[in-house]
C-alpha cells in the first residue's frame, strides 16, 4: 500500500498511521497494526500470526509489550536497533547498468528496507547516482517519493540526471530565496510555476490546436460531400459512353448481314431510303420480268401449238410409215400391207404429214431460239436487279459504317469530357486517398463508403478534440490541484519543503511519501531529519563520512585532548548505530618501548594511575596491565608481549588464553564473501598478498598484514585483512555471522552500505585520495609521465629562499630548481609568511595597490601564490594536449540535458551562469583569495581568449560539481604557527575531490609541515576537526617529502619558477 | 466483566450541572454511564465511485478519439497512463494503450468504481452485560484507550456481518458504504495486513434522550467531571434499544427508593425510610414528613436546589433523574 492509497479520504476511519504514531501531535492513538508488526520481533510474529489464524482476530493486549513504543527515529538515534531484523533484499535489477556492486546493494537495501537505510561514501563515490537509481526504481514500483538535500546542488544533480525519466513526473520546490531562472535550464522545468506554464503553453494548446486541425479535417471532408454527385454524373455518362462505344465497335462487322438481313426483309411502309430503293429495284425488275414473263406465255402458248401439232403430226405419220413400210417391201403378207394397199393413199398422206412435219421444225428452233433469248433476257433483267440491289445494299452498308464511325468518334469526345469531369471533381477531392482507383461504379462506391466513414472518424474527431480541450480547459482554475497529485518525486530543501503551498507545512493534512531520501545527511540538522522524516514510512539517508567516523583521538601522552565542541551530526550518530564499524572495536596493537603491546580496553585518562602491571606466573616475560578501579571488579586492559613475539603469535596467544578476537581494521569497510571453500569477513577492499594467518579456532582464522601508518601514528603497524571460515571445517554464512556477533559484536542489519570505490576520479587520483582523506596505503602505482596529483610549493623552500616578508623580488627567491622537496622541509621550522591579511593595513607586500583596492576589507590572500597558480594555468592552457582533452571534456559536459534539448551552459556561454562541470576548476580554500585569483585571472589575456572553460570559486561552490583538473589554492603561508587551512576537513575534502583527472595544489610547504605537527583544536576547529585535517594534512606532507621519485603519480613541483 | 462496579459516579452537583449545559435539547431521559467498545482495525475491501479528473478524462478523450495525446507532457502522461491502468480504464501502458470496456464507460459517465484495499476501523458496542453480540457503533468523536476487560472477547464473524447488512441499516448506524468485504487470514493466508486487531476503548458519560430526537452520548472527562459538550460522542437514531438494550428498561421503582436512600445517607438526612417514592413522568416525587423535609430546607447548599438528583441501577448505565420532595 502506497502513501497515496493511504491517504486515500474513504469516509470512513482510516487506520492510524505510523507517521501519527511517530509523532503524537498528529495524532495521539497508539500506531497501526502494520507498523507495530514491524516492532515484534520475527519469531514471536510467527506466533502472533498463527493466533491471528486460529482466533479470527489479534487483541491488543496479546501483542506484549510493543505498543506504545519509542518513536522509530528517536529509537535509531539512540542505539536501540535490537528489534530491527536483518534485512534480506533480493537482488534489484538496475536500471543504471553501470552501477557497481556496492550501488547495487546500497540500491536494493533502500528499496526494501522497511525503515530506514542508510548510504555513506565520499565525494565522488557515485550516491547521487545511487540515490538517482532508487528514485527510478521506487517510482517504477508505484510509489511516492521525498527527495531533501541541505542544499539545492545536491538536488539539482539528482535531477539533472533523472528530471526527465517517464517513470517520474517530479516536482522541485524553491526556497523562498531561491529563484527559478538561477536554475539550470532542464531543472527549472521541473518547478511547479514552469509546469502550470508549459501546461497551458503546449498541452492545453496542443488541445487547441488538436480541435483546429479536427476541425478543418472534419470541414474539408465536408466539402467532399458535393463532389461524390459529379463524380458519380461523370462515371454514369463515362459507362453509357463506354458501352455505346462498344456496340459500335461490335455492330460494325455486322452491318452487312443487318443491310441484308433488312434487304431481305418486306419492305415498310415507311421505310428507309434504302428499303425504298431496294423496292424500287424490285419494282423495276418485276416490270421488266412481268414484260418477259408475258411474251413468254405467248411463247409457250405457241411452242406449245407447235408442240401439239407436231404431236398430232408424229402421231399421224408413225401409222403410217409402218404401213408406206409394209408396201415399199413389198409385205404382203402383212397386215400392214394390205392397209396401205386397201388405206388410201398412203404415200401421199404420209409424205404430206412428213412435209408438214418439217415445216414444224424452223418453227420450232424459233420458238426455241424465242424462249432462249427470253429467257436470257430474264436472266439479264434479274442479274440486272441483282446488281442493283447488291449496289444499294453496298452503299447501305457503307453508309452504316460511316455513321458508325461518326457516332464512335462523337461518343470517344464525350466520353473524353466526361472523363474530364471525373479527373476534375477528383482533384477537388481533399484526401487523396480518397480518389478512386478507376471510374467504376465499385471503386466509387467503395471510396464513398471510406469517405462516409472518414467524416463520421471526423465528426467523432472534433467532438472529442472539442472535448478534451474543453475538458483541460475546465482544469486550469485546478490544474495545480491536479498536477501536485501526479507529482511522485518532491525535490526540496528543507526550507523549500517546509515554505512549499502544495507540500509544505501548511497544508492539512500533510502530503506523505513512501520513501524519504536525505541526499547530503551529513550536513543536516536533527530538526531538518524529523521534518522530512514524518512525511514517509522509509527513509534513506546519505552522506559523506564525517568526523566522528574517525577513530576516537587515542590519549596522547603528557597532552590533553580537549573535549569535542561539535556534537556529531544525526546521520553520524544513525551510521554508528546502525553500522558496524570495525574500527570502533577497542583493540590496538602498537610497538611502543621496544615491546609489543596490545590494548584490550580503552583506559581513560583519568583512570591511568589505577592501572596495575603484573606478569604471568607461567609465563613472565608476558606483561598484564589490570585496571583495578575502587569497588569495582578489576578488568584487563592490555597484554604486554616481548619484543620477540610477533603479532600473529600474540595474537593467537590472546584467543587461546582470553577468548579475545584482537582485531583491528584499517578502514570502516566491511563486507562478507563467500567462496567454494570459506566464508570470509573482509576488512580490507582487496587481499594482501603479505597476510598472515593466525588460526584462532577450529576452522577459522584471521589474516593480518603490516600496514603503513601515518608518521604520528605508531600504531598502525598490523591490520586485520580478514576473517576466513572453512567450510570444510562446519562453517557457513549463518554459523560464521552468529560467531562474528558473539566475538565481534558484528550484527549486519543490512540498513547501510559504504560506497567505497571512486567513479569521478582517474584511479590513480582516486588511490591518492583515498591515502589522504581515508588513510588508506600509500598508492604505488601509477602510468609513467601521468600526474594526477602534483603539488606546488609555494615559495620553494630551497636554501636561498626567504620568506616573502623580507621584501625580495619573487624572481631572486627562485634561485634553487629541481632541488628534492624532501630536503626542502626537512628543516622546516614554519611557513614563509606569504600570507596577507587584508584587515592588517600595514602589512607591505607587493600586491599592486588597485588589485589591493578591488578585494574585500577583510581575509587572507596569498599573492605570490595565486601568481603561481596563473602561470601554471598558462603553461597548462598553452599546451596542445591538455587544451585537446578539456574541449573533450567541455563537450561531454555540455550535452544536452537528457531529452530536453537544454544545454547546461558554459561560462563565458552568453548565458553567463557558471558551467556546471569547467573543465578547469581553481579552488580557493578563502574567498578572498579567489577574488584575488579572479581578478588576475582578468588580467591575462591568453586565459581569457582560451577556449577552456575555468571557473573560480570556495570549495562550497564546487559542491555537487566536478571538473577535469582542480587548481586548489590553500593560500595560508604563515611564519611561525600552525594555521588552519579554510574553513574545515570538510571544505579540504571537498577542494580535493572535484578533480575527475588531476588536482594540483599549491600550498606554502613550511605552513603545512607546521600544521601537520600541531595537535589539538585550532583556531575555529575542534579536536576532532582539527585531527582530521591535521592528519590530511600531514599525509600530504609525507607524500611529498617522501615520493617524488618513486611514485609518477605525485609530482612535487617548485612553484616560483616561471 | 465488571462494567458498572468499578464506575466513577458523578455527584448530584455535577448531574445538575450537565443537566443545564443540556438544556437545549430538552432531553427527556438522562443516563450515566460507561461503555466498552471493541475497536477492530481490519484490512477491507472498498468500492469507491471515483470521478474522471480533467485531465483523465482528456487523456481517455484523446486515447479514444485516437488524437495525438503527445501534447501531454510524457511524464504526466506516463503518471496518467498508470494510474488509469492501475484503475483498469487502460489495456497496458505500452506505445499504443486502449481503453477497455470499462474504460468506455468512465469516459461515458465520468466516473468509475475503484476497488482499493486498505485497513479500517470499526467500532462495536461490547453488550457483554445485555447477554447480546457487539454492536456496531461508530463514534463521533476520539474515544479513551482502555485496559481490556476481564473476558474480553470479539465475535469476529460480526464483523463480515455488517458487511452484509441492508444499506438502510449502514445508513442509520454510520457504516461505511464503501466497504465490500473484509479481508482475513482466511481470504489473504499469511498476510500481516490482514491481520484484524482489537483494541479496547471505552466511553465514559451521559446518554440523553432528547426531545424530538434519538439518543445522544456525550463524553466526561473523568479527571474533572467536564462535559464535552461540543460534538457528541456517538449518536443512535430509532432503533436504538438493538444497541443498547439496557436503556430500553427502566429501573424498578424500588431501585429509585434506594437511590433516595442512598442520596440521603450522604446528605446526613435522617428518616429517609419514611418517605415514600414515586416516578411522574419525567421526575421522582419523593413524599416526605414535615421532619425530613425541614432537614432538607436547613440543610447546607440548599441541596434541594442544586443536588435534587438521584441515579439508579446497577449497570453499566445509570438512569438520572431530578426529584421534588413534597411534604405529607
Amino acid at each position: 500500500m502506497t502513501q497515496r492509497e493511504r491517504q486515500t479520504p474513504d469516509g470512513g476511519a482510516q487506520a492510524p498511521s505510523r507517521l501519527a504514531a511517530e509523532f503524537p501531535a498528529a495524532n495521539g492513538s497508539g500506531g497501526c497494526w502494520e507498523d507495530l508488526v514491524t516492532e515484534i520481533p520475527a519469531a514471536r510474529r510467527q506466533e502472533l500470526l498463527a493466533l491471528a489464524d486460529r482466533q479470527g482476530l489479534l487483541y491488543v493486549h496479546q501483542l506484549g509489550p510493543v505498543s506504545p513504543r519509542h518513536p522509530l527515529f528517536s529509537a535509531l538515534l539512540h542505539g536501540q536497533v535490537a528489534n530491527l531484523e536483518p534485512l534480506h533484499p533480493p537482488a534489484v535489477m538496475p536500471i543504471d547498468p553501470d552501477l557497481d556492486d556496492a550501488q547495487r546493494e546500497a540500491v536494493a537495501r533502500a528499496l526494501h528496507t522497511p525503515d530506514v537505510c542508510l548510504i555513506q561514501g565520499q565525494p565522488g563515490t557515485g550516491k547521487s547516482r545511487v540515490v538517482a537509481e532508487i528514485i527510478v526504481q521506487a517510482a517504477v514500483r508505484g510509489e511516492r517519493v521525498l527527495l531533501v538535500a541541505a542544499g539545492a546542488a545536491a538536488l539539482d544533480c539528482v535531477l539533472e540526471r533523472i528530471g526527465t525519466h517517464e517513470a517520474l513526473f517530479p516536482l522541485r520546490c524553491l526556497a523562498p530565496d531561491e529563484r527559478a531562472e538561477a536554475l539550470p535550464a532542464c531543472v527549472r522545468r521541473l518547478t511547479f510555476a514552469e509546469r502550470l506554464r508549459a501546461f497551458e503553453e503546449q498541452t492545453l494548446g496542443a488541445a487547441r490546436r488538436s480541435l483546429g486541425e479536427a476541425t478543418r479535417d472534419w470541414e474539408a471532408r465536408r466539402r467532399d460531400e458535393a463532389v461524390w454527385p459529379r463524380l458519380e454524373g461523370a462515371l454514369a455518362r463515362i459507362v453509357h459512353l463506354d458501352a455505346e462505344l462498344q456496340n459500335l465497335a461490335g455492330g460494325r462487322d455486322g452491318f452487312a448481314g443487318e443491310v441484308l438481313a433488312e434487304a431481305e426483309r418486306p419492305a415498310e411502309p415507311n421505310g428507309s431510303a434504302f428499303q425504298a430503293e431496294l423496292a424500287r429495284i424490285a419494282s423495276r425488275n418485276a416490270d421488266a420480268l412481268a414484260r418477259i414473263e408475258s411474251r413468254q406465255a405467248e411463247h409457250r402458248t405457241a411452242t406449245v401449238t407447235v408442240q401439239a401439232q407436231r404431236h398430232y403430226l408424229e402421231t399421224e405419220v408413225q401409222p403410217l410409215l409402218a404401213l408406206a413400210e409394209a408396201k415399199r417391201t413389198g409385205q404382203w403378207w402383212t397386215a400392214a400391207w394390205w392397209r396401205a394397199v386397201f388405206g388410201g393413199n398412203v404415200g401421199g398422206r404420209l409424205e404430206e404429214l412428213q412435209k408438214q412435219l418439217q415445216e414444224l421444225s424452223p418453227l420450232e428452233a424459233r420458238l426455241k431460239k424465242e424462249a432462249d433469248d427470253l429467257a436470257d433476257e430474264r436472266s439479264s433483267v434479274d442479274g440486272l436487279a441483282r446488281t442493283e440491289r447488291d449496289a444499294a445494299v453496298g452503299a447501305e452498308t457503307t453508309r452504316r459504317l460511316a455513321a458508325a464511325d461518326a457516332r464512335a468518334a462523337a461518343a470517344a469526345d464525350e466520353r473524353g469530357a466526361a472523363e474530364s469531369e471525373w479527373q476534375a471533381a477528383c482533384r477537388e477531392l481533399t484526401d487523396a486517398a480518397l480518389i478512386p482507383a478507376g471510374p467504376s461504379a465499385e471503386a466509387l462506391r467503395m471510396k464513398r463508403l471510406e469517405w462516409e466513414a472518414g467524416l463520421k472518424q471526423a465528426e467523432q474527431r472534433r467532438a472529442a478534440a472539442a472535448q478534451s480541450a474543453a475538458g483541460l480547459e475546465q482544469a486550469l482554475p485546478t490544474l495545480p490541484e491536479q498536477l501536485a497529485r501526479y507529482v511522485n518525486l518532491v525535490v526540496a530543501t528543507p526550507c523549500g519543503l517546509a515554505q512549499d503551498v502544495r507540500f509544505g507545512e501548511g497544508v492539512a493534512p500533510p502530503a506523505t511519501f513512501d520513501l524519504l531520501i536525505f541526499e547530503e545527511a551529513d550536513q543536516a540538522t536533527e530538526a531538518d531529519f524529523l521534518q522530512a522524516a514524518r512525511r514517509a514510512r522509509r527513509w534513506v539517508f546519505v552522506g559523506e563520512p564525517q568526523p566522528d567516523d574517525l577513530p576516537p583521538p587515542r590519549p596522547t601522552h603528557g597532552r590533553v585532548v580537549r573535549p569535542s565542541a561539535l556534537r556529531p551530526g544525526c546521520f553520524q550518530r544513525l551510521w554508528r548505530n546502525l553500522r558496524w564499524d570495525p574500527r570502533r572495536l577497542p583493540y590496538s596493537w602498537e610497538q611502543r618501548d621496544g615491546r609489543l603491546h596490545c590494548r584490550l580496553r580503552a583506559v581513560p585518562r583519568e583512570q591511568e594511575s589505577w592501572v596495575q602491571s603484573e606478569r604471568l606466573a607461567d609465563r613472565p616475560d608476558v606483561e598484564l596491565h589490570i585496571l583495578s578501579r575502587p569497588h569495582q571488579e578489576p578488568e584487563l586492559v592490555e597484554v604486554v608481549f616481548p619484543a620477540s613475539t610477533s603479532v600473529p603469535e600474540a595474537k593467537e596467544y590472546l584467543y587461546r588464553e582470553l577468548g579475545e578476537v584482537t582485531l583491528q581494521a584499517a578502514s570502516a569497510d566491511w563486507q562478507w564473501a563467500e567462496t567454494a571453500e570459506r566464508v570470509i569477513l573482509r576488512l580490507t577492499p582487496v587481499a594482501d598478498p603479505n597476510a598472515v594467518l593466525v588460526p584462532l579456532c577450529a576452522g577459522v582464522r584471521e589474516l593480518v598484514a603490516p600496514a603503513a601508518g601515518d608518521e604520528n601514528d605508531e600504531t598502525a603497524e598490523w591490520r586485520t585483512c580478514a576473517v576466513e571460515f572453512d567450510r570444510s571445517a562446519g562453517w557457513d554464512r549463518t554459523r560464521a555471522c552468529g560467531w562474528a556477533a558473539e566475538q565481534l559484536r558484528l550484527r549486519d542489519l543490512c540498513r547501510s552500505t559504504l560506497l567505497t570505490v571512486p567513479h569521478r576520479t582517474c584511479p590513480a587520483l582516486a588511490a591518492w585520495l583515498m591515502h589522504l582523506l581515508d588513510g588508506q596505503s600509500v598508492p604505488t602505482g601509477g602510468a609513467p609521465g601521468e600526474m594526477a596529483f602534483e603539488f606546488v610549493a609555494v615559495p620553494t623552500g630551497a636554501a636561498g629562499d626567504e620568506p616573502r616578508r623580507r621584501g625580495e623580488e619573487e624572481h631572486r627567491v627562485r634561485s634553487v630548481g629541481g632541488a628534492a622537496v624532501a630536503t626542502r622541509l626537512r628543516h622546516v621550522k614554519g611557513g614563509a609568511g606569504l600570507e596577507t591579511d587584508l584587515t592588517d593595513s600595514r602589512r607591505i607586500d607587493q600586491m599592486p595597490a588597485d588589485l589591493r583596492a578591488a578585494l574585500p576589507p577583510r581575509g587572507v590572500v596569498n599573492y605570490l601564490e595565486a601568481q603561481a597558480l596563473i602561470r601554471r594555468l598558462e603553461g597548462m592552457l598553452a599546451d596542445d594536449s591538455f587544451r585537446a582533452a578539456a574541449e573533450r571534456w567541455q563537450q561531454n559536459q555540455a550535452r544536452p540535458c537528457e531529452h530536453q534539448g537544454a544545454v547546461c551552459a558554459a561560462p563565458g556561454q552568453t548565458t553567463g551562469r557558471p558551467a556546471h562541470c569547467p573543465a578547469v576548476a581553481i579552488v580557493a580554500l578563502y574567498p578572498t583569495q579567489g577574488e584575488l585569483i579572479s581578478r588576475m585571472l582578468q588580467r591575462v589575456p591568453a586565459l581569457l581568449a582560451s577556449p577552456v572553460t575555468v571557473e573560480v570559486g570556495t570549495p562550497s561552490s564546487f559542491r555537487h560539481r566536478e571538473c577535469m583538473t582542480a587548481l586548489v589554492s590553500l593560500t595560508r603561508s604563515h611564519t611561525h604557527r600552525a594555521v588552519p587551512f579554510g574553513d574545515g576537513p570538510e571544505a579540504l575534502a571537498l577542494a580535493l575531490t572535484r578533480a575527475a583527472e588531476r588536482v594540483i595544489l599549491f600550498g606554502d610547504p613550511g605552513t603545512l609541515a607546521r600544521r601537520s605537527q600541531w595537535q589539538g583544536a585550532l583556531d575555529h576547529l575542534d579536536d576532532t576537526a582539527a585531527e582530521r585535517e591535521r592528519a590530511v594534512l600531514a599525509r600530504l606532507v609525507r607524500a611529498v617529502h617522501e615520493t617524488e621519485a618513486t611514485l609518477p603519480v605525485f609530482r612535487p613541483r617548485e612553484g616560483n619558477r616561471a | 466483566m465488571t462494567h458498572g462496579l468499578d464506575l466513577p459516579l458523578p455527584t448530584a452537583r455535577a448531574l445538575h450541572g450537565w443537566w443545564r449545559e443540556l438544556a437545549d435539547l430538552r432531553p427527556r431521559r438522562l443516563w450515566y454511564g460507561r461503555l466498552y467498545f471493541h475497536h477492530l482495525e481490519a484490512l477491507v475491501e472498498t468500492a469507491h465511485e471515483t470521478s474522471l479528473d480533467p485531465l483523465q478524462r482528456a487523456l481517455l478523450q484523446a486515447l479514444a478519439a485516437d488524437l495525438p495525446s503527445s501534447s501531454f507532457d510524457p511524464q504526466l502522461q506516463a503518471r496518467l497512463l498508470s494510474e488509469l491502468a492501475k484503475a483498469g480504464l487502460l489495456d497496458g501502458t505500452d506505445a499504443a494503450p486502449t481503453l477497455t470496456a470499462l474504460g468506455r464507460a468512465a469516459l461515458a459517465t465520468g466516473s468509475f468504481v475503484s476497488i482499493r484495499r486498505s485497513r479500517r476501523s470499526f467500532w462495536f458496542v461490547d453488550n457483554t452485560v445485555c447477554g447480546t453480540s457487539p454492536c456496531f457503533l461508530q463514534p463521533r468523536r476520539p474515544l479513551a484507550t482502555a485496559k481490556a476487560p476481564e473476558g474480553w472477547t470479539f465475535p469476529v464473524e460480526e464483523l463480515s456481518a455488517c458487511v452484509q447488512r441492508p444499506a438502510e441499516w449502514k445508513q442509520r448506524h454510520g457504516y461505511p458504504a464503501d466497504v465490500r468485504a473484509i479481508i482475513d487470514l482466511a481470504a489473504a493466508p499469511g498476510d500481516w495486513r490482514a491481520v484484524a486487531l482489537d483494541r479496547a476503548e471505552q466511553f465514559l458519560g451521559i446518554v440523553v434522550e432528547p426531545e424530538g430526537a434519538a439518543l445522544t452520548a456525550f463524553s466526561i472527562r473523568p479527571d474533572v467531571m467536564g462535559l464535552e459538550r461540543d460534538r457528541p460522542a456517538f449518536t443512535l437514531a430509532a432503533g436504538w434499544e438493538e444497541v443498547l438494550p439496557d436503556l430500553a428498561v427502566e429501573p424498578a421503582l424500588e431501585e429509585w427508593r434506594q437511590a433516595w436512600l442512598t442520596w440521603c445517607a450522604a446528605h446526613g438526612i435522617p428518616e429517609a425510610d419514611t418517605c415514600a417514592v414515586a416516578r411522574e413522568s419525567l421526575l421522582i416525587q419523593v413524599r416526605a414528613p414535615k421532619n425530613v423535609v425541614e432537614r432538607l430546607q436547613t440543610a447546607r447548599g440548599e441541596p434541594l436546589k442544586n443536588e435534587a438528583w438521584l441515579l439508579a441501577g446497577t449497570g453499566r448505565f445509570r438512569a438520572a433523574a431530578m426529584f421534588e420532595v413534597i411534604e405529607i
